[in-house]
C-alpha cells in the first residue's frame, strides 16, 4: 500500500517530480564540481605556479675557491632531500666569452631540459640537435645582427677562472665555429646569453660540474622552507636558496587565489541549498490538500515524512548519480580547457558529494516537514 | 485602489512575500557577487601579479651592421647605446599611462672588488617621473619610480638607496653607498667601507644594505643612478628601463598582431591598442620614447595569464551554474505563492475582474518584488565583494553600476517568468473549481 502509494505520487506528478531531479542534480552537480575542484585546487595552481619557471637554486658557497659543483654528488644530494617529492634539475655551466667580438655569458646546459625548466619562452628557430649548434639570446642577437643558421665566432674569455678549471675538450670543439640553430627570447638574461648544449646523458652527467643547478620543486611555500633548511644544514658547502621572483609572489598568491576560490564555492553551495529548499517548501505547499486527505485517511505524521522522504530519495538517487557524473565530466572539461590536461576524479570527492547533497536535501527538508506538521486536515479542506 | 489591494495583499501574506523577497534577494546577492568578481578578477589579479615585479624592460635599439671576415659574420658595432634618462617622462603621455605602476631606470656597469669581476647596476629607489610636484599638497603625482617597486620581490637589508641615504651626490673624497648582492662578500658586515675598481679608477663606496634575490642580482653592486652615472661618466644616461605595468590577458587579436600587425583592420588596430595588452604598452611605449626596443618579461607575462584564466574559467562555470540556481529558486517561490492564492484569483474574477486586469495585478506585485529584491541583493552583494576584495585580495573590488540593469532585468524577468506560468493556469482554471 504504502509502496503504491510512492509510485503513484511520482507518477501523478511526472513534472514536478523531473524538476526535483534537475534541482537535485543541479546540486550535485555543483558540489561534486566544487568538491573536486577544491580537492584539487592547491596541486593544480601549484602545477601551474611551476609553470613560472624554476624556483631554486643550488649553488656552492660564495667564498668557495672552487665555485664548480660535482653535477653526480649534488643528484646525490637531491635525490635524498627531495624523496617522495617532484622536482626536476637542470645544472648550468657558466662562462664567459665574445660572440662575434661583443663579451657575453656562455650558459652551457642542457639545454632541452633547460627549455623545459623555463617553459616560457618563444623561440625563433629550433634548439641544438647537432653537436656544433647553439642558441643566442634575441638582444644579443639584435645587437650583433646574427641570425638562424649564421655561422658565429666565440672566443672564450682565457681569463675567466671558471674556463681555466674546465677540462672538457669536448665544450671547446663545440664552441670552435658553432652554428646558430636558434634564437631564443625570454625577456630576461637569458636574452643576453649563448646558450650551449650539454650532454647530460648518464655517462657525461657523472664527469659533469657545474656552476649552479637550476631547481624546479613542485611543492607548497611552507614544504620549500623547511627542506631548503634541512639542505643547506646536511650538505655543508652547498647553498640551496629559493629564486625570490617566483617564490615569494606564490607564497602570497597560492593562498589567495585558493581562498578566493574557496569562498566563492561557498557562497554558490549556499544559494544551491536555498534553492532546495524554495523547490521542497513550494512543493508542500502546492500539496497541502493531498496532504490533509492523507491525514484524514488515517495516515500519521512520521508515516507521511517517511513517504516525502521516499519520495525525494528516489528522486534524489536519480538526481546525484546525474549530477556527480556531470560533475566528473565538467571537472575533466574544465581541466582540459583551464589546465591544459584531464586531471584525474578525485575518488575522495565523492563521498564528499554524497554527503554534502544528502546534508543540503536535509536542510532542505526542514522547512517543508514543518509545514507538513502544521496542516490541519479540517481547515485546509474547509477551504481556510 | 490597485495600490491599497496591492498593499493589502504584501501585508496579509507577508510571511510568504518574505520568503520570496528574501529567495530573490540572495539570488541577486550571488549574481552581483559573481558578476562583480568575473568582471574585476582580470585587474585585481593583474594587481596581485605584480608581485612577480616588472613584466616589460625596455632597452635602446641596437644599431648593430655587420661584416663578413671569411665565412663568419661579425658584429660591426657602434658602441653601446643609451637612452636619455630625461625622455623616461613621455610615458605619462600614453593612452596607458595610468596602468604604468612603476617605472625604473637602470645603468649596467662593470667593475672589480679584489679582484673579483662584479657588475654595478644603477638604479633608483624612489621619487617619480613627473618633473612637476603637486606643490599644494607636496605630492608626487607621477608615475613613481623605485628599484624596489619593479622587483617587489627583493629582500633588502638595512637602507634603501634613496636620495635621502645618498644624500646630495656623492663628493669626491666621500664614499659612496651602494648596496651589496648577498652572494658579494659575504663577511663585509653593514657599513663596511670596500674599494671597488672602474675603468682602472678606485672608487671608494660604503655598504648600506645587502639585496638578496636567489638570482644572478644577488652578484650584483647597486648603486644610485646619479653616482653610476658620474662614476662611468655618463650623465643623464641609462641602458634600460623596467615597467610594471597592469596588463589584460592576450587574445587571439593581440597574437595576430604579433604575427603581422599589418593583417589587423583599421577598427581592429584600434581595439587592440585601446585595450591593455602588453604588446599594446609596449608598442606605446616604443612610440613615445624613439629608438627604444620594449620585451615582455615572458615568465611574468605568460604566467599572469594562466593563472588569471584558470581564476576566470573557474568563476564563469560556477556563475553559470549558480544562475541556473538562483532562476530555480526565485521561479519555484514565486510560483508556489501563486498556487497559493488560487482561490483569490477565482474570487477576483467572480466579483467581475477581467483577466487582464487580475494578470496585471499580479505582475505588478512581481514587479515590485523583483525591483526591491535586485536593489537588495546589489547593495548587499557589492558589500560582500568589498569584504571579499579587502580580505583575500589586496584591494576591494570597485562597485560596477553596469551590473544593476542586468542585475534588474534578470531578476524581473525570473520573476515575472515565475509568475507568469501558474498564473496563466490559474486564470484558465473554473472558477466553481477553484471556489470549491
Amino acid at each position: 500500500m504504502f509502496l503504491r502509494l510512492l509510485a503513484r505520487s511520482l507518477l501523478w506528478r511526472k513534472k514536478i517530480a523531473l524538476l526535483s531531479a534537475f534541482v537535485i542534480m543541479l546540486a550535485a552537480l555543483t558540489v561534486s564540481f566544487v568538491a573536486n575542484t577544491l580537492l584539487d585546487i592547491a596541486e593544480r595552481l601549484r602545477g601551474e605556479f611551476r609553470k613560472f619557471g624554476p624556483n631554486l637554486v643550488l649553488t656552492k658557497e660564495a667564498d668557495d675557491s672552487d665555485p664548480l659543483m660535482d653535477y653526480e654528488g649534488v643528484l646525490k644530494s637531491l635525490e635524498k632531500s627531495f624523496a617522495g617529492l617532484k622536482w626536476r634539475s637542470v645544472p648550468q655551466l657558466i662562462m664567459t666569452g665574445e660572440v662575434n667580438g661583443v663579451r657575453r655569458t656562455i650558459v652551457a646546459s642542457g639545454v632541452d631540459s633547460l627549455l623545459d625548466l623555463i617553459g616560457t619562452y618563444h623561440l625563433d628557430g629550433r634548439p641544438p640537435a647537432e653537436e656544433n649548434e647553439i642558441l643566442i639570446g634575441k638582444r644579443l642577437a639584435q645587437q650583433t645582427g646574427i641570425r638562424v643558421g649564421d655561422r658565429v665566432r666565440v672566443v672564450m674569455n682565457s681569463t675567466d677562472d671558471l674556463i681555466n678549471r674546465w677540462s672538457e675538450p669536448a665544450l671547446e670543439h663545440q664552441l670552435k665555429s658553432p652554428i646558430v640553430s636558434g634564437i631564443i627570447a625570454t625577456g630576461e638574461e637569458t636574452d643576453d646569453q649563448i646558450l650551449v648544449s650539454l650532454d647530460l646523458e648518464e655517462k657525461s652527467a657523472k664527469s659533469l660540474r657545474a656552476s649552479l643547478v637550476l631547481i624546479n620543486l613542485s611543492e607548497g611555500p611552507r614544504t620549500i622552507e623547511g627542506i631548503l633548511r634541512s639542505f643547506n644544514e646536511e650538505n655543508s658547502g652547498l647553498v640551496l636558496r629559493p629564486i625570490r621572483k617566483v617564490t615569494e609572489a606564490e607564497s602570497v598568491l597560492f593562498y589567495k587565489v585558493k581562498w578566493l576560490l574557496t569562498l566563492t564555492c561557498l557562497f554558490v553551495l549556499g544559494t544551491v541549498a536555498l534553492t532546495i529548499i524554495s523547490l521542497t517548501s513550494a512543493q508542500m505547499i502546492e500539496r497541502t490538500k493531498e496532504i490533509a486527505l492523507l491525514k484524514v485517511c488515517g495516515m500519521t505524521d512520521r508515516s507521511l515524512i517517511l513517504l516525502l522522504i521516499l519520495e525525494l530519495s528516489s528522486v534524489a538517487v536519480f538526481g546525484t548519480t546525474a549530477g556527480i557524473t556531470l560533475g566528473l565530466i565538467a571537472s575533466k572539461v574544465m581541466g582540459l580547457l583551464l589546465f591544459g590536461s584531464a586531471v584525474g576524479y578525485q575518488l575522495f570527492s565523492l563521498p564528499i558529494t554524497m554527503v554534502v547533497t544528502v546534508l543540503l536535501l536535509l536542510i532542505g527538508g526542514i522547512h517543508p516537514f514543518r509545514i507538513l506538521y502544521r496542516i490541519s486536515p479540517a481547515e485546509v479542506l474547509k477551504g481556510e | 485602489m490597485f495600490f491599497r489591494i496591492v498593499r493589502g495583499v504584501f501585508l496579509k501574506h507577508k510571511a510568504k512575500v518574505l520568503i520570496i523577497l528574501a529567495a530573490s534577494t540572495i539570488s541577486a546577492l550571488t549574481i552581483t557577487l559573481l558578476f562583480t568578481l568575473l568582471l574585476g578578477i582580470n585587474d585585481s589579479m593583474a594587481k596581485e601579479l605584480r608581485r612577480y615585479g616588472a613584466n616589460i624592460v625596455v632597452y635602446p635599439k641596437s644599431n648593430a651592421s655587420t661584416f663578413k671576415l671569411g665565412s663568419l659574420e661579425l658584429a660591426h658595432l657602434t658602441g653601446k647605446e643609451f637612452i636619455e634618462e630625461r625622455s623616461l617622462s613621455a610615458l605619462e603621455g600614453i593612452f596607458w599611462a595610468n596602468n604604468l605602476l612603476a617605472v625604473t631606470p637602470a645603468l649596467e656597469g662593470s667593475g672589480e672588488i679584489e679582484g673579483r669581476k662584479v657588475t654595478l647596476m644603477g638604479t633608483r629607489f624612489g621619487g617619480s617621473l613627473s618633473s612637476d610636484k603637486n606643490q599644494q599638497g607636496g605630492k608626487d603625482e607621477g608615475i613613481p619610480e623605485g628599484f624596489q617597486l619593479t622587483h617587489p620581490y627583493l629582500k633588502i637589508t638595512g637602507s634603501l638607496l634613496s636620495e635621502e641615504a645618498s644624500g646630495a651626490v656623492s663628493v669626491e673624497g666621500q664614499r659612496v653607498p651602494v648596496l651589496l648582492g648577498e652572494r658579494l662578500l659575504q663577511k663585509e658586515a653593514v657599513g663596511a667601507d670596500i674599494d671597488i675598481r672602474v675603468n682602472d679608477k678606485i672608487v671608494p663606496v660604503r655598504l648600506i644594505g645587502r639585496v638578496s634575490a636567489g638570482d644572478r642580482m644577488d652578484e650584483y653592486v647597486y648603486f644610485r643612478l646619479d653616482d653610476l652615472q658620474r662614476i662611468l661618466n655618463i650623465p643623464g644616461k641609462i641602458d634600460r628601463f623596467f615597467v610594471s605595468a597592469l596588463t589584460t590577458p592576450e587574445n587571439e587579436l593581440a597574437e595576430r598582431f604579433k604575427d603581422d600587425p599589418k593583417s589587423l583592420k583599421p577598427q581592429e588596430y584600434e581595439v587592440w591598442y585601446c585595450t591593455p595588452y602588453i604588446s599594446s604598452i609596449i608598442h606605446q611605449i616604443q612610440e613615445a620614447i624613439p629608438n627604444v626596443s620594449g620585451e615582455a618579461v615572458l615568465r611574468v607575462s605568460r604566467g599572469e595569464e594562466r593563472i588569471t584564466r584558470v581564476v576566470v574559467g573557474i568563476l564563469g562555470f560556477l556563475s553559470g551554474l549558480t544562475i541556473l540556481a538562483s532562476i530555480l529558486c526565485i521561479a519555484a517561490s514565486v510560483s508556489s505563492h501563486i498556487i497559493s492564492r488560487q482561490k483569490e484569483i477565482a474570487l477576483l474574477r467572480t466579483v467581475g475582474a477581467l483577466r487582464p486586469m487580475i494578470a496585471f495585478f499580479f505582475l505588478f506585485e512581481s514587479i515590485l518584488l523583483g525591483i526591491v529584491s535586485s536593489t537588495l541583493g546589489f547593495l548587499f552583494g557589492n558589500l560582500l565583494v568589498y569584504f571579499l576584495g579587502s580580505s583575500v585580495l589586496s584591494g576591494g573590488f570597485e562597485t560596477r553600476l553596469e551590473i544593476f540593469p542586468i542585475i534588474l532585468v534578470a531578476s524581473l524577468g525570473v520573476t515575472l517568468i515565475g509568475t507568469a506560468i501558474p498564473l496563466q493556469a490559474s486564470l484558465k482554471s473554473e472558477i466553481a473549481q477553484s471556489l470549491k
